[in-house]
C-alpha cells in the first residue's frame, strides 16, 4: 500500500476512549485465530488434494493477518509521528487499520454466505419461477412502464414501473420459499463457523466505520481521502481478480510442475509435464520396415518420410498433442483468409453510402450473435450426407452445369463429418461464416475513419477504383487489419465449440481435434490436470508469441 | 448532372447481387433452422428438402382417414387414395435406353402389368462396365396409344392401385414412392412446447437466471472499477490498471484446470453460482467503462465535488446518466457472453446434472438423444438461438457500435 506520510495535524485527544483498547483487543484476537487456523491448516492430512506446497502456502497467507495485526497495534501504541519500517506512524495507522477491517469485514461477510449455503439459493430461485412463469409478463411489464416513463420523462411512471419489477421479485421470492429460506439460513446459525463469521464481520465492520469517519482526528489528508474512496470502488475487482484470476493463474503454474490427477496428492515433478510434450526422437531406417519399430520405448510415430531407400522416423511421447496442434495451426491459416478476404470486400461495398447499407450490415453481423453450440448443431444437419442442404446444393449445381453445359462433373458426395480430409475444412466454413460479419463490423469501422479527401485527391491524381483500394484504403486500414487478424488469430488458436458440437461421435475425428480439446480430454476425461496443465501453459506461450511477433511486425511496419 | 450509362447501373446491380447472395449465406442457416423447427418429423427426411413444413392431406372415406394423392388425368388434377393392392409391373424400353449397370434408371418407355405381357422367347445381350453380361428378355406389350410393340424387359416392380375418391370407376397404378401426395403448409408450433417440456424450460430459467447475475454483477464492478481507474487518483492506479489490463492477455485455457479445482474446493460443482460468481469481474469491461467516463469532461465532476457531493452521488447521479451508450454496450456484450457460454458450463455441471443445465448444454444434450430427429434438435437450437437475435433486432446499434469501437480502440 502507498500511503503518503505522515500530517502532523493529528489530533488523539478528540477520539473516543475506548477506541484504541478494543482495537488493540481485536487485534490480538484476529492474530490468536489466525496462528491457530494456520496450525489447523497444516494439521490437515490433505489440503483439497492440491499437495503439501499449497498447504504451506495456504498456511503461510493465513499469518499475514498476524503481521498485519501486529504492525498496526505498534503503530497505535507508539504514535510516531513518521512512518518507519517496523512502526507506522498514527496517520498510516488508522489508513491500514481501514484496508484491514475492510478486508476482514468482507472476507467474512462472504465466508458467512458461502458457508451457509446461501449461494446455492439461485436453484430455489429458478424453481420459484417455473412454478409462477407468469412472472416473466410483470417483468415486462414493469419494463414497459419504466420505458414510457422515460419516454414521457415523468418521474411518477418511471416509479411504477420500478414498483411493479419489485412487486415481482417479492412474489418471486415468496414462492421461491424465500421466507423458508430465511429460516433455514437462520438455522445454519447452530453451525459455530456461520456464528463467529457475523461476530467477526460484524465487529470488522464497526471497526472500519470507526476510523473511516475520523480521518479529522488523524490528519488525514485529501489525497488520502481519495485514495481510499478510490481502493474501495475497486475492492470488488481486486477481490474477485485475486480469487478467481490470481489465484488460479498461480496454481495453474504450480499444477503444471505436478503429477495431478484425481483422488491423490500432487507431487512436484518440475518440467518432466514439459519434457513429456517436447520429447521427440529422430531415426532413419530401412523402408521395409514399419516406422514404429525404429522407435524407443513410449515413443509414437509422428510423421515418416521416405527418401530413397530409408525412411525417416520422426517419433513423439505425445503424438496426439502436436497433431492437435497442427490442426489448430491449419485451422486458423484457413480461417484467417475465408473470414477476412470476404469481410474486407463487403465492408468496402457498405461504406459506399447506397441505400439499404445498414440492413446488410445487420444481417451479416446476425451469426456472431448466436450461439456456437447452436448453429454448429445447426450445421450438422446442414452437413448431413442425406438430408443436408449443402450436399443437395452441390449436386443441383452440378446436375444443372452437366445438362446445360454437357460437361461430365462428377458429383462429390462430400461426407462433410466423416471424411478426414474435409473435418477440418468443415469446422473452418463454420467458422467462417460464424465471424464474419463481426469482421465486417471491424473493418466497416476502420474504413469510416479513413477522410474522404484522401479518396478525393487520389481521383484527381488519376487513380482509379483498384489504384486507391491499393494505395489509400489498404495501408491506411493497417491498424484495423492488424486488430482483426489478431482477434481472428487469437479465437482461432483456442477454438473448442465447434469441433465439440459439430461431430455426433465421440471419440471425433483426430483430423478435427483442435489443442483445446486436447486439453479438454486430458483434463477432463483422463483427470491428467497437472499434465494438461503444462499443454495450457505450452498453448498460452504459443499464442503469446505469435502476438507478439504479430506486434513487432506491425512496429516495424509504422 | 452527369450522364449515368447503363454501365453504371449494371454495376449497381451487381454490388446489390453480390451483397444479396452473402446475405442468404449468413442467413440461409437460420431460415433452415426454423423451418425445420417447425417440421413433423416424416417431414424432414423428405429428399429433395424444401423449406417450408408441409402436412399430408387427408380425407375420410367409409369410416377410414387416408392420405390423398395427387394425379393429372387429361389436364385435371384428381384426388386419389392408396387401395393398398399391388400388382408386378414389367418397365419395358428400347435397347437404346436402357442404363446397363443400372436398369432402374433407364428412361421407361411402356409400365405393363407383368401378367398381361407375352413372353417372345428372344432377348437381347449387354455388356456391364464390370465386363459381364446382362440378358433382357423381349416382350409383347400394348404402349399407351394402344399399338402391340416387342420390347426388353429392363426390370420390374409391384405398383399400387390408386383410386379416385370422388369416382371409385377411377383407377390407375403408380408407385407409391413417387406418387404425389396432396400436402399443405402447416407450420408444427407444437414441437417448441415439446421440446421445452424435454427440460428445456428449466434451462430457459437458468441461462435467464445466470444471463441476468453476470450482466449486473459485471455492471456494477466495471462501473465502480472504471470510475475510480479513470477519475480517482491515488499511488499506484496506474500500475494496478496496467496489471489489470494485462489479464486480458492471458486466454482462459490456462485458467481452466485451476478454476475447476478451486469450484470442487468450494464445493460449488454442479451449482449455477459456480456460472455467475467467478464471472462478475471483467477486466475488458471495467476497460470499456473507464475509456467511456475519460472523456467526459472533468468540469462537471468539479462543479459537483465543490458542492460537496460525494464520490458515489457523482458517479450515480452524473456519470451513470452520461454513459448510457457504453452501459448497453457493455450489458450486451456480457449478455452474449453469459447466454452463449459453453466450456465453462460444460466442466462444471457436465452432461449429468440436466437440472442446472444452461441452454447451450441442453442443446447438446438434446441433440445427442434425438440423433434421428432434427425437428425437435432444431426446436432446441431455436430457443437457444432467437432470444438474443431479438435483442440484436431490437438493439441493433449498440452490437455494432460496441464492436466497431473496440477494433478502433485496438
Amino acid at each position: 500500500m502507498n500511503v503518503s506520510s505522515a500530517s502532523p495535524r493529528a489530533d488523539l485527544t478528540a477520539l473516543p476512549v475506548w477506541l484504541r483498547p478494543v482495537t488493540l483487543a481485536v487485534n490480538a484476537v484476529i492474530a490468536l485465530a489466525c496462528l491457530a487456523q494456520s496450525r489447523a491448516i497444516l494439521a490437515l492430512p490433505d489440503f483439497g488434494n492440491l499437495g503439501d506446497p499449497v498447504q504451506a502456502f495456504a498456511a503461510m497467507v493465513v499469518l499475514l493477518p498476524v503481521v498485519a495485526a501486529a504492525y498496526f497495534s505498534a503503530g497505535l501504541l507508539l504514535r510516531r509521528p513518521q512512518s518507519s519500517l517496523l512502526v507506522p506512524s498514527l496517520a498510516d495507522t488508522r489508513y491500514g487499520l481501514m484496508f484491514f477491517y475492510f478486508l476482514a469485514a468482507a472476507l467474512s461477510f462472504v465466508y458467512v454466505i458461502w458457508r451457509s449455503g446461501a449461494f446455492n439459493g439461485f436453484e430455489f430461485l429458478v424453481t420459484g419461477f417455473m412454478q409462477n412463469a407468469w412472472l416473466a409478463l410483470v417483468f415486462m411489464a414493469a419494463y414497459v412502464i419504466f420505458w414510457i416513463g422515460s419516454r414521457a420523462d415523468s418521474a411518477l411512471v418511471r416509479r411504477t414501473g420500478v414498483i411493479v419489477g419489485l412487486v415481482g421479485i417479492g412474489i418471486l421470492l415468496l414462492s421461491a420459499n424465500f421466507l423458508q429460506g430465511v429460516v433455514d439460513l437462520l438455522s445454519t446459525y447452530r453451525d459455530p463457523g456461520v456464528l463467529i463469521g457475523t461476530i467477526s464481520g460484524v465487529v470488522a465492520s464497526f471497526l472500519c466505520y470507526a476510523y473511516l469517519t475520523r480521518g479529522v482526528e488523524f490528519g488525514e489528508t485529501p489525497q488520502q481521502r481519495q485514495a481510499w474512496q478510490g481502493w474501495l470502488m475497486l475492492s470488488p475487482n481486486i477481490l474477485g481478480f485475486m480469487i478467481f484470476f490470481a489465484g488460479p493463474l498461480l496454481l495453474s503454474l504450480y499444477l503444471s510442475f505436478t503429477d495431478d490427477s484425481v483422488g491423490r496428492e500432487p507431487q512436484v515433478i518440475w518440467l518432466q509435464n514439459y519434457a513429456h510434450i517436447l520429447s521427440f526422437e529422430f531415426k532413419t531406417q530401412p523402408i521395409t520396415e514399419p516406422a514404429q519399430r525404429a522407435l524407443s520405448f513410449g515413443f509414437r510415430v509422428l510423421a515418416s518420410f521416405d527418401v530413397g531407400e530409408t525412411r525417416l522416423v520422426w517419433g513423439a511421447r505425445d503424438p496426439d498433442f502436436w497433431i492437435s496442434l497442427r490442426n489448430t495451426i491449419v485451422f486458423c491459416l484457413m480461417l484467417l483468409p475465408l473470414s477476412i478476404v470476404p469481410a474486407l470486400l463487403l465492408s468496402i461495398i457498405l461504406n459506399t453510402a447506397l441505400p439499404g447499407m445498414k440492413v446488410y450490415r445487420a444481417v451479416f453481423f446476425l451469426p456472431s450473435v448466436a450461439a456456437v453450440v447452436g448453429t454448429a448443431i445447426i450445421w450438422r444437419w446442414l452437413y448431413s450426407p442425406n438430408i443436408g442442404y449443402y450436399n443437395y446444393a452441390i449436386t443441383s449445381l452440378i446436375t444443372w452445369l452437366n445438362t446445360t453445359f454437357g460437361t461430365s462433373i462428377n458429383d462429390p458426395q462430400i461426407a462433410w463429418l466423416t471424411d478426414p480430409n474435409v473435418v477440418l475444412i468443415s469446422i473452418v466454413l463454420l467458422a467462417a461464416w460464424q465471424i464474419m460479419g463481426n469482421n465486417t463490423v471491424l473493418f466497416l469501422a476502420g474504413l469510416q475513419g479513413i477522410p474522404r479527401e484522401l479518396y478525393e485527391a487520389a481521383m484527381i491524381d488519376g487513380a482509379n477504383a483498384w489504384r486507391s483500394f491499393w494505395n489509400v484504403t489498404l495501408p491506411l486500414l493497417r491498424p484495423t487489419m492488424f486488430f482483426v487478424v489478431i482477434t481472428v488469430m487469437v479465437t482461432g488458436l483456442q477454438v473448442f465449440n465447434e469441433p465439440y458440437a459439430l461431430f455426433p461421435s465421440r471419440p471425433i475425428p483426430i483430423q478435427a481435434q483442435t489443442s483445446v480439446f486436447y486439453l479438454y480430454q486430458q483434463g477432463f476425461f483422463r483427470f491428467q490436470f497437472g499434465y494438461a496443465s503444462a499443454i495450457a501453459w505450452f498453448l498460452f506461450l504459443f499464442i503469446f508469441t505469435l502476438t507478439f511477433i504479430q506486434f513487432r511486425l506491425q512496429r516495424e511496419d509504422r | 448532372m452527369r450522364h449515368r450509362g447503363i454501365g453504371f447501373y449494371l454495376g449497381r446491380l451487381g454490388l446489390y447481387a453480390f451483397l444479396t447472395l452473402f446475405a442468404f449465406i449468413m442467413i440461409f442457416p437460420f431460415l433452415y433452422m426454423m423451418s425445420t423447427s417447425l417440421k413433423t418429423s416424416n417431414d424432414v427426411f423428405r429428399t429433395p428438402p424444401r423449406l417450408l413444413p408441409y402436412s399430408p392431406i387427408e380425407r375420410e372415406l367409409d369410416g377410414q382417414i387416408r392420405p390423398v394423392f395427387l394425379f393429372n388425368l387429361d389436364g385435371v388434377n384428381t384426388e386419389m387414395y392408396a387401395t393398398g393392392q399391388t400388382e408386378q409391373f414389367g418397365f419395358f424400353t428400347s435397347p437404346e435406353n436402357i442404363i446397363v449397370d443400372t436398369p432402374r434408371a433407364s428412361r421407361v418407355e411402356v409400365e405393363f402389368p407383368l401378367a398381361e405381357a407375352v413372353e417372345t422367347g428372344e432377348s437381347i445381350t449387354l455388356t456391364r462396365a464390370d465386363g459381364r453380361e446382362a440378358t433382357f428378355p423381349i416382350y409383347e406389350v400394348i404402349a399407351p396409344n394402344g399399338e402391340t410393340v416387342r420390347l426388353p424387359l429392363a426390370f420390374r416392380g409391384g405398383l399400387m392401385r390408386f383410386r379416385a375418391f370422388d369416382n371409385p370407376e377411377i383407377t390407375l397404378f403408380a408407385s407409391q414412392r413417387t406418387a404425389e401426395a396432396a400436402e399443405f403448409v402447416d407450420p408444427q408450433w407444437g414441437n417448441y412446447q415439446a421440446v421445452l417440456n424435454l427440460n428445456l424450460d428449466r434451462a430457459l430459467v437458468n441461462t435467464t437466471l445466470v444471463t441476468v447475475g453476470v450482466v449486473v454483477g459485471q455492471l456494477i464492478t466495471s462501473i465502480f472499477g472504471g470510475y475510480a481507474f479513470s477519475r480517482v487518483e491515488f499511488k499506484g492506479r496506474d500500475t494496478l490498471f496496467l496489471v489489470y489490463l494485462g489479464s486480458i492477455m492471458i486466454p482462459f485455457v490456462v485458467l481452466i484446470i485451476p478454476m475447476y479445482r478451486l469450484m470442487v474446493l468450494l464445493g460449488w460443482q454442479n451449482t449455477l453460482v459456480s456460472l455467475i460468481v467467478p464471472w462478475i469481474f471483467t477486466a475488458y469491461g471495467t476497460f470499456l467503462m473507464r475509456q467511456f467516463f475519460m472523456s467526459i469532461p472533468k468540469e462537471i465532476e468539479e462543479a459537483a465535488l465543490m458542492d460537496g457531493a460525494s464520490r458515489f452521488r457523482i458517479l450515480w447521479g452524473i456519470f451513470v446518466p452520461l454513459s448510457t451508450p457504453a452501459i448497453a454496450t457493455l450489458a450486451i456484450f456480457s449478455f452474449l457472453y453469459a447466454w452463449n457460454s459453453f466450456l465453462w458450463p460444460l466442466l462444471i455441471i457436465g452432461e449429468g446434472n440436466t437440472n442446472n443445465h444452461v441452454l447451450t448444454l441442453a442443446l447438446i444434450r438434446l441433440s445427442n438423444a434425438f440423433a434421428e430427429s432434427p425437428n425437435i434438435v432444431l426446436t432446441g437450437a431455436a430457443i437457444a438461438i432467437l432470444p438474443p437475435m431479438i435483442l440484436f433486432v431490437l438493439a441493433q446499434r449498440y452490437f455494432i457500435e460496441g464492436v466497431a469501437s473496440s477494433g478502433v480502440k485496438g
